[in-house]
């Protein structure tokens, strides 16, 4: 009784409408509208890429009849959304979880809380999942036909399928804490190893989709996938189950994740309880060293501390520094491996391309994941009192926010560019035209990720990761970064034509600047009264 | 001179949680405003320091409006909150020189100040260490130390001396005599009525919004004592 009044209040706690968007929408009518048409679009392109490019995948399926393949996408996909997850959210769930003092002196067993923690993070790998997996397994039943009894083990599956990636790495997102928490710059460890465990991820998966390169996205990640499903049991308990009506494997299914989930409960209430204590101790070290001061502009000074919350952030660095991280990797790699990378980058936005339009919609899709100008306002969370109360105009804090963006993505997208060019032999005025329309487009979106924060700041929450990745501010910002993605592209496919390739990319960036002057207007005008109504 | 005229704050449009405010405090005052809690301190401090906005009124720090000029009026304050929420990612000394940048005090201005206000709290050996690693004490004094590196003429503080240790409450009592001596006003909240009667020469009490009794302490408690004045005032409706 106890753990589902607990649930019920944690689940309200992170997944209140007026929390997750940080806004009333009952009271404020005109977000309520904008937001319904935002998350509208996101759908429509979500179910335009993801969902088409599975019915697809699934209509070429069946004349292999093949389509056990798509339920081992389904299972992968959603074993790496739940690795995902955890690997993030485990850490301030479970092992540190911000309401401890405020528990910890009831007369509740850990138990229930673990269980009321757990289920509540389970909650939002399951929507998660749901959200991933519906075009999948819709593609499946609309091929295959449609089977009641294998709709029931596809429900049951999906309950199972996250469970042993949230015991494994939930205990690698501990042991990494815990590892560089012993360390000075525990932060800039941990984010190097998450860096690390992304990296390698891609890696594994590039080598294997590499055998196949020029198939398409899908077919290149099947050598992958099916590598996967010959060393994972449950992965082929959970097709077997679902496209056989293998029952005993279902049962296998059950038990081992059940089994599990069980040992895993009784084996981390002291874990939780101990690295929750350990959480609380304050060790201030006192240091001989003296403390020197350094003077800076105001606006240095507010980029300094923009970098240093970036480093101090694991989730902040790991999500925003991707882009640029993976940018700099693959046309650094491009001088040795240039067939591969030229596959993948062909793989992730599409074949029979020019090859200075695929890499520059390949680093603007790199750029579009660098969005924190979208949230960086919201992060000032309780400290926004500071930057009220001390006599800094709103638009400078704006402008050193949208700098801050620029500065974290631009460097690393001239750079691939350059590197780029090497490797593939581009022209001189190819490479130009190419800086400049990567310029345009990395001012055009940290503008807009500017206005989007004004609007849409996000001051409540418990945990950054709400700003960083769940807020509205930030769905609107990486989406926001295809749309301007797309209409450069819609310009380029009906100009260039007409005026061949690189007068149609320097119009399409003079098209980005244009747009971008705009919305540096409206950050300017509207900076100041839009502070003055955020609550600090 | 701090003039707070006619302020009135709404968060609901229905109740008033500063109801047309009227207060001055003069150079070298030490004001003190309580109030029972939800009274409207806070709003009425966040107010006058540009925080928060109002519907009505206006706030004048030297004849210049926080409404209409608030850069030039935010120059000359220091603001201190009730909780030291406070740039964790950042250490002791980044975040000192990050107030110290925005005022554009002088390095060596700065350098003086720090050493002496960090000596003085005890604090100047951690000024290296993140600010996550400080203490709740700790941070409130790194918060007052940052209020004070631009030497402000006004100082508003909500609820200062929670927190504090003895000896730290009792240096900021200093403090505070010292920079009204040389011409500051100091305008704070606090619910510790003696600190009032033996540090205030002016005192406000606040409640339901509206100011109930104002003026020089020692005249508006006249021979009883202010929690009695304070207990009498609230019972009133």
């Amino acid at each position: 009784m106890i753990t589902l009044k607990l649930i019920k209040v944690f689940f309200r706690e992170n997944f209140q409408l007026s929390r997750l968007i940080g806004t009333n929408v009952k009271k404020n009518k005109k977000k309520a509208i904008l937001l319904g048409v935002v998350l509208l679009y996101a759908f429509g392109v979500y179910l335009f890429s993801f969902g088409y490019l599975f019915f697809e995948f699934g209509k070429a399926l069946k004349t292999l009849d093949s389509l056990d393949v798509l339920l081992q996408f389904g299972f992968m996909y959603g074993f790496g959304i739940s690795l995902i997850i955890v690997l993030f959210r485990a850490n301030g769930y479970l092992f540190h979880y911000k309401d401890y003092e405020i528990l910890e002196p009831l007369p509740i067993p850990h138990r229930s809380v673990i269980i009321a923690k757990l289920s509540v993070m389970m909650i939002l790998v399951y929507l998660s999942l749901a959200m991933i997996l519906s075009p999948i397994l819709f593609s499946y039943f609309y091929h295959a036909g449609f089977h009641l009894g294998k709709l029931l083990i596809v429900l049951i599956g999906f309950l199972m399928m996250p469970i042993i990636p949230l015991v494994v790495f939930s205990f690698i997102s501990l042991i990494i804490a815990r590892i560089t928490s012993s360390f000075r710059k525990s932060n800039l460890l941990n984010i190097l190893a998450m860096f690390l465990v992304f990296i390698g991820i891609m890696a594994l998966s590039l080598s294997f989709s590499a055998a196949s390169s020029g198939a398409g996205p899908l077919p290149g990640q099947q050598n992958f996938i099916s590598g996967f499903a010959s060393v994972y049991l449950p992965m082929q308990w959970f097709v077997s189950a679902v496209h056989d009506l293998a029952l005993l494997d279902l049962c296998w299914l059950i038990l081992s994740s059940m089994a599990l989930l069980v040992g895993f409960v009784s084996i981390i209430q002291k874990i939780v309880l101990k690295t929750n204590q350990k959480g609380l101790s304050v060790i201030t070290r006192r240091q001989s060293k003296i403390a020197k001061s350094q003077v800076h502009s105001t606006f240095t000074s507010l980029l300094m501390k923009e970098v240093r919350k970036f480093v101090s952030v694991p989730i902040y660095a790991v999500n925003s520094g991707f882009g640029p991280l993976l940018l700099v990797i693959l046309s650094s790699l491009s001088l040795v491996f240039r067939e591969q990378i030229m596959g993948f980058m062909s793989d992730t936005v599409g074949a029979a391309i020019p090859l200075d339009v695929v890499i520059l919609l390949f680093v603007g899709f790199c750029l579009s994941t660098v969005f924190t100008s979208t949230f960086t306002l919201s992060l000032e969370g309780k400290q926004f009192w500071i930057l009220k109360s001390l006599p800094i105009e709103p638009v400078k804090i704006m402008n050193a926010k949208m700098t801050f963006n620029i500065l974290l993505a631009l460097p690393a997208a001239w750079l691939s560019i350059l590197l780029f060019s090497f490797s593939f032999s581009l022209e001189v005025v190819q490479i130009v035209v190419m800086l400049f329309v990567t310029l345009s487009f990395s001012l055009l979106t940290s503008a807009f990720g500017s206005v989007i924060n004004l609007y849409f700041p996000k001051f409540e929450f418990r945990n950054d990761v709400e700003v960083v990745k769940q807020s509205v501010g930030a769905l609107i910002g990486i989406f926001g970064g295809f749309a301007f993605i797309a209409l450069n592209g819609v310009g380029y496919y009906f100009l260039n034509p007409l005026l061949g390739s690189n007068l149609t990319l320097t119009l399409m960036g003079i098209l980005n600047l244009l747009i971008f002057f705009g919305f540096a207007l409206l950050v300017s005008r509207l900076s100041a009264g839009q502070f003055r109504k955020m609550k600090a | 001179m701090l003039e707070i005229i006619n302020l009135s704050k709404s968060y609901d449009g229905k109740k008033q949680a500063c109801d047309h405010i009227s207060l001055t405090i003069e150079k070298g005052d030490i004001y003190g405003f309580v109030g029972h809690n939800g009274a409207g301190k806070t709003t009425l401090l966040k107010a006058i320091a540009g925080i928060l906005d109002f519907d009505q009124g206006d706030v004048l720090i030297n004849g210049i409006s926080i409404k209409t000029d608030p850069l030039a009026a935010k120059r000359q304050i220091a603001y201190i909150p009730d909780n030291p929420d406070v740039y964790e990612s950042l250490t002791g000394i980044q975040y000192l020189d990050f107030i110290a940048d925005v005022f554009e005090v002088e390095l060596s201005l700065r350098n003086e100040r720090i050493q002496r206000y960090a000596t003085m709290f005890g604090i100047q050996d951690v000024l290296s260490n993140p600010i996550s690693s400080y203490s709740h004490g700790m941070k409130q004094k790194l918060v007052l130390i940052s209020a004070l590196i631009h030497d402000p003429k006004i100082i508003l503080l909500d609820e200062p001396f929670v927190g504090l240790d003895p000896q730290a409450s009792y240096q900021v009592k200093q403090l505070f005599h010292d920079m009204c001596e040389k011409g500051a006003l100091i305008f704070f909240s606090t619910h510790v009525l003696e600190v009032v009667e033996k540090l205030c020469n002016k005192v406000a009490i606040i409640k339901q919004g509206k100011i109930v009794a104002n003026g020089e302490t020692s005249s508006i408690i006249k021979d009883q004592s202010l929690e009695h004045l304070f207990m009498e005032l609230i019972k009133e409706s």
